[in-house]
């Protein structure tokens, strides 16, 4: 019997055939879905994470992760509290659309390839980029952040809250966070002006 | 004979290859039961920001005397730049915002950054989150009261009609409208 011959028959042998069952081809197609599911979970993980790695470089977190034998592993995430400060302030946050903007009573106007609402120094400037949203907000006179400095403090003082700020000229920077941060413009060496802005806004600072 | 063999081994090794391929896929396909936990997670805040209780903020506490404001040491001069305060108004140094004095007394503290409630309320926070941490407060003209004791109130502020908290405080007699 020639060799080719002799396999093709071994191939065509029904002992060779394993019976599947009826619901075969809906649970493997279930199988490879959840499979799916769990790569994409996998990946949405990796992406929080490299946002609060963000997070955790600009403003000094930690991640411990701690076992005692015996016991389940404990992940514990310490903070600072400016960590918990919001890209906000009153009525306005980034990102916030511009038509929120006006419908809160701040028309803005175009500035080259941006938008602003420039308001009196007891009010807001608003900047808005070509994208349609905030990215830059100039807080009223007397500002302070939420851990109590602003208007009024020295770089010393913005430094024991923010021990990480850059200074530059009359101003000082604050990264808040991956894609935000303070902006604290001095006058005869006290803070004169708050800024929250996006980093990247596209429409340089103070619009 | 030697073929023949070799035939028996190759069809022993394809059937199991098929069978193996089969009995994976359908493996994968059947949910697996799980006996692992999340590990707990907890978060945890590092900061000694003073914290505004019903009774005061840090040594300072509403009803003191001036003398004892400035015992404490955690109170400074007077401002000169508070001329809408209807009683005088002394610096605090643990956070900023001031005590006001009134017959002689403290009756006010009002705080303006780097302090927090006992419930963990936070200046930047939202209307909701004051709503959520206590849901009997009442919102006013001038923000939202809430009484802590006999003839005491915390109140917290939203300048611009925003929603960012920028004022907290206690107080016995309100020193600024």
């Amino acid at each position: 019997m020639e060799l080719d011959e002799r396999l093709r028959e071994l191939f065509s042998d029904e002992r060779l055939d394993l019976p599947a069952r009826e619901d075969a081809v809906p649970r493997i197609v279930g199988g490879a879905r959840r499979r799916r599911r769990t790569r994409s979970v996998a990946t949405g993980a990796l992406v929080v994470a490299a946002v609060v790695g963000g997070v955790v470089a600009a403003q000094g977190l930690t991640a411990d992760f701690a076992s005692e034998p015996g016991t389940s592993p404990t992940s514990t995430t310490t903070i600072r509290p400016q960590a918990l400060e919001p890209p906000a302030h009153g009525p306005f946050r980034l990102g916030m659309p511009a038509a929120e903007v006006v419908a809160k009573g701040y028309p803005v106007a175009p500035a080259g390839p941006c938008a602003v609402h420039l308001g009196s120094e007891t009010s807001y400037d608003v900047v808005v980029s070509p994208r349609g949203e905030v990215v830059g907000i100039r807080t009223p006179r007397f500002t302070r952040t939420p851990s109590g400095v602003g208007h009024g403090s020295t770089p010393a003082e913005l430094r024991g809250p923010y021990p990480d700020l850059v200074e530059a000229g009359d101003r000082v920077t604050v990264a808040m966070g991956s894609d935000w941060g303070y902006v604290f413009e001095l006058d005869q060496g006290k803070v004169s002006v708050v800024r929250i802005e996006k980093t990247g806004g596209g429409c340089g600072s103070g619009g | 004979m030697r073929i023949g063999w070799l035939m028996k081994a190759l069809a022993w090794v394809v059937g199991s290859v098929l069978a193996a391929s089969l009995v994976a896929g359908c493996t994968a396909a059947q949910p697996t039961p799980t006996t692992t936990t999340p590990a707990p997670a907890r978060t945890v805040v590092v900061d000694d920001v003073p914290v505004l209780t019903p009774t005061g903020l840090g040594k300072v506490r509403l009803g003191m005397t001036l003398e004892e404001l400035k015992a404490t040491g955690e109170v400074g001069e007077q401002l000169d730049d508070w001329p809408q305060a209807n009683c005088p108004v002394y610096g605090l140094k643990r956070a900023a915002g001031w005590v006001g004095v009134e017959d002689g007394v403290a009756v006010d503290l009002r705080l303006d950054g780097g302090a927090r409630t006992p419930e963990g309320l936070r200046f930047g926070e939202s209307q909701e989150r004051v709503k959520q941490l206590y849901p009997t407060a009442e919102l006013t003209g001038h923000g939202y009261v809430l009484a802590v004791a006999e003839s005491r109130w915390y109140y917290f502020g939203f300048a611009n009609a925003g929603d960012t908290l920028t004022v907290m405080g206690l107080r016995d007699r309100g020193c600024f409208i």
